[in-house]
């Protein structure tokens, strides 16, 4: 289980030591969501045992059609499977969940460590990702509440959109985060890339 | 580039995807009945047609599940996507099993009459 509380957590975004800033109407922004918790659940959605503890615990019943997500009290519950789903949770929330959900007999693994999650936003983060994506982002087909797995600039990446600023979530295996980052900061090089601090 | 319809995540790129062999082979129940020519013959023997395969893939890249898929090698169109563990429901898919030399062969008999 991730160690929040440790001054010393680095994360693979870190190690590149991306300085803040950049034009104010940079086309995209990046940040790194820092030390998320991640919850791998498996269950049968049409079992009401299934559902009742995640909506008693989670707060709110998995989403049963593919390729969505659905948001609630700073969650995000993603479809990864006919029986599989990725709780995201903020920082250190990740425990109470998953002692709470283990205790109502759910099949639930703590996967915080194995991934971190990139915020892509602002008005060209659409064409941006377009460049390495094979998806069609547009918003008839893509919109808030859409997921999907699938590559980024050949990375095995999840992504699931956030806002209409476009803003989307990136979860990307720790391995392959730099990778991402600095494909995300090329691709965006031509309209103007803004880094946050996580 | 193909674009594979993966029963659940929709039309995907086949960069997603990953090829995973001929669908349909049983494996022999009793493999020690069979003679070294017989179980050579199901383990190295390949039907590489030119045209309808019925083959797996794993849509390793998005949601990590096995279908199967008739496939015309000679134009890579695809005729069909069905569940694993059945058959195609086309005809033209249902003929493409029928016809496989597997279906008479001694590692496929041994494994109906075992497997049931």
């Amino acid at each position: 289980m991730a160690d929040h509380g440790a001054q010393a957590c680095v994360t693979p975004i870190d190690v590149l030591a991306t300085p803040p800033g950049g034009p104010r109407d940079a086309g995209i922004t990046i940040r790194e969501r820092r030390l998320l918790g991640k919850l791998l659940l498996r269950g049968d959605p049409h079992d009401t045992d299934f559902n009742d503890i995640v909506q008693r615990t989670v707060g709110t019943a998995p989403p049963i059609t593919p390729n969505r997500c659905v948001f609630h009290d700073a969650l995000a519950v993603i479809w990864l499977g006919p029986d599989e789903w990725l709780v995201v949770t903020p920082p250190g929330r990740e425990d109470g969940l998953l002692d709470a959900l283990a205790a109502g007999g759910v099949a639930v693994t703590d996967v915080s460590d194995q991934s971190t999650v990139i915020r892509l936003s602002g008005p060209r983060a659409r064409e941006v990702l377009a460049q390495g994506c094979a998806l069609d982002l547009h918003p008839r087909s893509f919109s808030v509440g859409s997921a999907a797995q699938s590559r980024i600039g050949r990375v095995r990446t999840t992504l699931w959109q956030v806002d209409d600023r476009p803003g989307y979530d990136l979860l990307v295996s720790c391995s392959f985060a730099a990778w991402l980052w600095t494909w995300l900061t090329d691709a965006g090089g031509e309209f103007g890339v803004r880094v946050e601090a996580g | 580039m193909l674009l594979i319809d993966c029963p659940w995540c929709g039309p995907r790129d086949d960069a997603e995807f990953h090829y995973g062999g001929e669908a349909h082979t049983l494996r022999p129940a009793d493999p020690s009945a069979l003679s070294d020519e017989e179980f050579a013959e199901y383990l190295f023997l390949q039907q590489n047609p030119r045209g309808l395969h019925l083959e797996r893939w794993c849509h390793s890249d998005g949601c990590r599940r096995w279908f199967n898929m008739v496939r015309d090698t000679a134009t890579n169109r695809i005729l069909e996507i069905y569940p694993m563990g059945e058959l195609p429901r086309s005809r033209a898919g249902l003929a493409a099993w029928r016809d496989n030399w597997r279906r008479n062969s001694a590692a496929e008999l041994n494994a109906r009459n075992r497997g049931g």
